[in-house]
């Protein structure tokens, strides 16, 4: 061990501990500062001011109490926000999971297919989100857009896809799907390779083809990769932002209003910090919620 | 046997699916840059060779969009302070690992423990408050309000202690016997054999800086100092009808992350595929 302090309970710090405290003060230093500059104290900050009718455009600032939390559940437009974001979230993963284990199966395969699968679910991961909501509303625009080419080629009749209010909310997931789907791809195929060829060669001389196989082996093997890929997805649908204010600004008719999108009006539009730091609170509440639903869940099994 | 027949075509099928659904769009966006303004609307449809490939290729929209909307200089912005949350990014994080992981002093586990409870906690929960520190410190509208808030990272701590404890500790006791101080350790022990790991933190870092919108958006009230991403979305919001620029510009932008993701794919998947799935 390269600098070891010989510990006595109950007596001073030795000359050795001094020596490793200080030698880790003077590492730590500057990184745990700007820890508790930039992330302890807004935390902090946050919760403080949930607590203040706090407006930065006029410098009000009155404490309520949990006036802000009340006003919060009263408030129709929050309220339709979260659920938008309900939906949004139910949309997204309930399709993006089963594609993205379907899309891992053939990664994992050994054929010379698997590398050009990965690197072409991976492309828009990488992407900024900007740049892949500004392709997306350019594939379906009315005008130019490939999409609305494809579809008057398959005499479809033509669709609006981000001011239709039944068709906004399911094409902006669409669009947010189409980005993740390769990060969750990886998380299963990371599953996949930890499942030893034994269990697959036990199940076929057991008699079970490869639909049971999958059932029986692969998905009970998976369950931890796949609540860890429903944890990311979870927290990650709750948080969405860019693509709504890059395609739809919350419309049309608020029906892609999500709860981050109305929370950053609220602080960032009308400059009342209090109550916007209120709904922010309670989203963090509602995704730490989930995240320690899905562990128990995990448990008890 | 004809059961293996058409599980290969279904499975072939499937690779074609995938391939045109996730490259088909940056093939139009490619090509769609390089038409000129008339052909975007007249070739699209109806379908042809020419939807997909520049039937009188030109470089108009990308002289218009760096020469008329001064775009060269969102792109330097991005690149400095995407540069710059790297270098800090990677500095603070091997400083603090190296402190946690080779320095035996007491309150490390705890203080490590402290660390892993920020990484859980979303963006959204700090940006209001955020927002005001930056403006409590002066550093609204300057290139350091971008990324100096960033810097600390606590995934980065994480991240780097994780690949600082794969280097066995045999190698700094004979720098140490040597006479060698704690900083010499990190520098010309621990650093040489842990590149890999900082290539990594690197590469997520800089992609995670070239993505930054919204923080960006609120924190620089000044135009003429943002960054791509905001200058792509204030376009597209903008309801433009100069959709060869913006064809061009989101090239642009899209090209660096993608070269560097291909280049750097390796270092990619492992850190994914490292990172608190197996441990």
């Amino acid at each position: 061990m390269p600098i070891e302090p010989q510990r006595r309970r109950g007596a001073l710090p030795s000359p050795s501990t001094r020596r490793a405290l200080l030698t880790a003060g003077t590492f730590l230093a500057v990184p745990l500062a700007g820890l508790l500059i930039f992330r302890v104290g807004t935390v902090g900050q946050a919760l403080v001011n949930s607590l203040y009718q706090y407006n930065l455009l006029s410098g009000t600032r009155v404490f309520v109490g949990v006036g802000n939390y009340v006003r919060a559940a009263q408030d129709a437009g929050f309220l339709l926000s979260l659920l938008v974001t309900c939906q949004y979230a139910v949309m997204k993963i309930g399709v993006q999971l089963p594609l993205a284990l379907g899309i891992a199966l053939l990664m994992q395969k050994s054929w010379r297919w698997a590398g050009v699968v990965r690197t072409a679910v991976y492309l828009p991961v990488v992407t900024p989100f900007v740049v892949v909501a500004t392709l997306w509303a350019l594939m379906y625009n009315p005008t130019i857009g490939i999409i609305a080419a494809l579809l008057r080629t398959a005499r479809v009749p033509p669709l609006n896809f981000l001011v239709d209010p039944r068709l906004a909310l399911p094409s902006l997931t669409a669009v947010t799907i189409w980005k993740d789907l390769g990060f969750s791809a990886l998380i299963f195929l990371a599953g996949l390779q930890g499942i030893p060829q034994g269990y697959y060669e036990a199940a076929q001389v057991d008699g079970a083809g490869p639909w049971r196989q999958f059932w029986n082996v692969t998905l009970p093997l998976l369950k931890r990769f796949t609540l860890f890929a429903l944890v990311i997805a979870t927290i990650n649908a709750f948080q969405v932002y860019t693509p709504v204010y890059v395609m739809t600004q919350g419309g049309p008719l608020d029906r892609t209003k999500v709860a981050t999108y109305y929370m950053y009006e609220r602080a960032f539009l009308f400059y009342q910090m209090g109550y916007a730091s209120a709904l922010a609170i309670i989203v963090l509440l509602m995704i730490l919620g989930l995240s320690a639903l899905y562990f128990r869940l995990l448990r008890t099994e | 046997m004809p059961g293996a027949i058409l599980r290969r075509l279904g499975l072939a099928i499937a690779v074609l699916a995938i391939v045109l659904v996730f490259i088909g769009p940056y093939e139009w966006l490619v090509a769609s840059a390089f038409k000129p303004y008339a052909d975007i609307f007249s070739t699209v449809y109806p379908l042809s060779l020419w939807t997909f490939v520049p039937h009188r290729p030109t470089l108009a929209n990308f002289t218009g969009v760096f020469r008329d909307q001064a775009f060269g200089r969102y792109a330097f912005n991005s690149l400095v302070v995407a540069g710059a949350q790297v270098v800090g990014t990677v500095l603070l994080s091997a400083l603090a690992a190296f402190a946690l992981t080779r320095v035996r002093f007491p309150g490390r586990r705890l203080l490590f423990a402290g660390v892993l409870v920020l990484l859980v906690i979303p963006f959204d929960a700090i940006v209001i408050p955020l927002f005001t520190t930056v403006r409590t410190l002066h550093l609204q509208d300057t290139y350091w309000g971008f990324f100096v808030p960033w810097i600390f990272s606590p995934f980065g701590i994480f991240f780097l202690k994780q690949v600082f404890e794969e280097i066995p500790t045999e190698l700094d006791e004979a720098a140490i016997m040597d006479g060698a101080s704690p900083l010499r350790v990190l520098m010309h022990v621990v650093i040489p054999n842990v590149l890999p790991g900082l290539v990594t933190l690197a590469l997520f870092t800089f992609l995670f800086a070239w993505d930054a919108f919204f923080w960006p958006l609120v924190v620089m009230s000044d135009d003429t100092k943002q960054v791509i991403t905001v200058f792509i979305a204030k376009q597209t919001t903008s309801q433009t009808q100069f959709w060869g620029n913006l064809f061009a510009a989101s090239a642009v932008a899209t090209i660096p992350v993608i070269a560097l993701f291909l280049w750097l794919q390796r270092y990619y998947i492992r850190g994914i595929t490292t990172t608190g799935l197996k441990d």
